[in-house]
């Protein structure tokens, strides 16, 4: 194209995302030297070029020009909504791909069209984008009835999102102002369920995604100020535990679980398949607040010989593979115990009645039997089915208070001390840090305690370490598939950790990550 | 011995992963709760007390710092002086944030 010939000439061009009528004062190269209708002259590149007048207009002075192209601008502005694109593209999508502006606009008025007519008709055409794309200057590009049909599908949806997005506008202010129920509840429950998911899985979820474009326009998109309107508005608690919602953890139980547990909590227990030790002194030997009792502990001298007995309570007898008690536990994993609350793994009427070794009642237990020699070398492990009555509910403080006196509880210490310090002197990385319990008392007052490892606290520990150990060797020697739970070597070794609190947390950081798995691991308590 | 049918090895295996995963989540849940419950506590009892507290890292003028008391780790920015890691120090709190898991801690 001669750029020359388009001098003097009015002509539309895009600028600043409009169409708007110019006067081409001048070319200087590839840019068109133009006046626009706020009277300012400016140099643009000719790509901008949307169509130019059949006929150049001549003409010197700039006032004069200003005031043509300001009344031209406003002329086309007003014209272009009197133009059925629709209609025109019917006819010409069947016919031709493109067409010359001035023939489209003549097709549709029957008549030779004005210059003001033509422009008006483009820039309805270019604002709309369904019907006619600009192929070039002057000249229309016909879109094809696929691509229309998919454009104003497109075009609805985004109608329907923008219509979405205000009303999610409206209903985010009014939550704001706690003045929601005006709004029809659906509304209501779509918007508050979006911002839920948002606040908990950000833009992962596409009601997430439709929250956050509304609430970057209202300028509040950080989840956290998401959080808080909902909690204002009383949708979420003020401690909302939202890492359970996150992951989906399961809060309770289904109605078939709690069939389940019902038939099994009926159950008599088998007895014929089990040893009875019920003459035994067995004790269970917790904290003050534990309500569930996995295990218990009975000991006895004998001439030659200790024994030792740590019960565990047997659930496995009663939970069959499949049942929907079964996939429950597997889906919790373990029972929570959190500050605020406890998520059993299993209903209540199993965790804390059922399988819950509780003073003077008859327990189905699996029953470990350590035979030691009076120099605590053990002379037999022996796992079996058992039914135990724990004769006593002890916790840490009373145990610790007996072990300052009775040569019965002594014993058992010195025993497990025993098996500790060998442990001590082989390869053996545990770090005992204090405990802090937190605990959200039932009037909402949150209590945090501080809890040392006192003797009682290091032989339960001891016990179950030996037992565990005893019984992954158990089942390993005997081929017997299990799942192993086991922690490599530590990445580091810090000489001399338990001097201080600063060497035993550096040694925690280099500790492994604890796996499960079905094969043997070695671990790093010190026993294998 | 224990009069009973194991579960076979190939069952174990294939539900493994799976409880893996669910275990880990449930770690996750119980030491997120836990941290949760402890922060608040820290800003509703202890805001301008003085809290022992270990130094576990320095980075420029940042710090790692352990609450001896409440095994948990806070930050403390822009402090003067030196400080180093093992030290002993009484810090308290300039900043605790249980939702954002934030506990920014200034030298007592």
């Amino acid at each position: 194209m001669n750029l020359e010939s388009l001098k003097k000439r009015f002509a539309e061009i895009f600028y600043k995302e409009k169409i708007i009528t110019t006067y081409i004062k001048d070319i200087k190269e590839k840019r068109l030297h133009l006046v626009l209708p706020s009277g300012k002259e400016e140099l643009i590149n000719f790509s901008s070029l949307v169509c130019f007048e059949e006929k150049p207009t001549p003409l010197n002075d700039l006032n004069q020009i200003i005031a043509l192209v300001k009344e031209k601008n406003e002329r086309r502005e007003k014209i272009k909504d009197r133009f059925n694109l629709e209609e025109i593209w019917k006819i010409l999508v069947e016919e031709v791909e493109d067409i010359h502006v001035k023939d489209a606009v003549e097709l549709l008025l029957g008549r030779i069209p004005t210059e003001d007519e033509i422009a008006g008709f483009v820039r309805k055409a270019l604002e709309d984008r369904t019907y006619f794309r600009l192929k070039g200057p002057n000249l229309l590009q016909i879109i094809s009835k696929e691509e229309v049909e998919r454009l104003i599908l497109q075009r609805k949806k985004e109608l329907e999102k923008l219509k979405k997005l205000s009303e999610g506008e409206e209903f985010i202010k009014a939550l704001q102002l706690k003045n929601i129920e005006s709004f029809p509840q659906e509304i209501i429950d779509f918007w508050i369920s979006a911002l839920k998911e948002y606040v908990l899985w950000e833009t992962q979820t596409p009601s997430g995604r439709l929250a956050y474009e509304v609430l970057k326009r209202l300028n509040i998109a950080e989840p956290y100020k998401v959080f808080n309107l909902l909690v204002e508005a009383k949708i979420f608690n003020e401690d909302e535990n939202l890492e359970i919602l996150k992951t989906h953890y399961p809060t309770s139980f289904s109605e078939k679980e709690l069939k389940e547990a019902e038939l099994i909590a009926k159950m008599e227990i088998p007895k014929e398949e089990r040893e009875d030790l019920t003459h035994l002194y067995t004790v269970t030997v917790d904290a003050e607040e534990t309500q569930d009792f996995d295990d218990a502990l009975s000991f006895e001298e004998k001439e030659d010989k200790y024994i030792l007995y740590i019960h565990i309570a047997e659930v496995a007898d009663f939970l069959k593979p499949g049942s929907a008690l079964w996939e429950g536990a597997l889906e919790r994993a373990c029972t929570l115990y959190l500050p605020d609350g406890i998520y059993p793994m299993l209903p209540f009427s199993l965790s804390h009645e059922k399988f819950s070794l509780k003073k003077g009642e008859l327990k189905a237990s699996l029953t470990f039997k350590i035979s030691l020699d009076k120099s605590y070398n053990i002379l037999s492990f022996e796992p079996f089915l058992s039914l135990i009555e724990v004769k006593e509910r002890l916790t840490y403080e009373k145990v610790d208070e007996l072990l300052t006196k009775d040569p019965f509880w002594q014993k058992i210490y010195e025993i497990f001390m025993h098996f500790k310090k060998k442990r001590e002197e082989k390869e053996f990385y545990a770090v005992f840090l204090p405990e802090v319990q937190v605990r959200v008392r039932p009037d909402g007052k949150i209590v945090v305690k501080k809890v040392e490892m006192t003797p009682s606290r290091h032989l339960i520990a001891e016990a179950m370490i030996l037992v565990n150990t005893l019984a992954a060797e158990f089942l390993y020697q005997n081929q017997i598939p299990t799942i192993y739970r086991s922690q490599p070597k530590p990445l580091e070794i810090i000489e001399n950790r338990e001097e201080n609190l600063y060497s035993k947390l550096l040694q925690l950081k280099y500790l492994g990550k604890i796996r499960i798995t079905v094969s043997h691991q070695p671990i790093i308590l010190g026993l294998v | 011995m224990l009069k009973k049918s194991p579960l076979p090895e190939e069952v174990i295996i294939k539900l493994l992963p799976e409880l893996s995963e669910n275990l880990q989540r449930a770690i996750q849940i119980q030491s997120k709760r836990i941290k949760y419950f402890l922060l608040k506590y820290l800003k509703i009892y202890m805001q301008d007390k003085p809290l022992k507290g270990l130094v576990l890292e320095v980075q420029n003028k940042k710090a790692k710092v352990y609450l001896v008391d409440y095994n948990v780790i806070g930050e403390v920015m822009g402090f003067k002086g030196i400080l180093n890691p093992g030290d002993e120090i009484m810090v308290k709190i300039e900043k605790v944030n249980p939702h954002l898991e934030i506990l920014r801690l200034k030298i007592a």
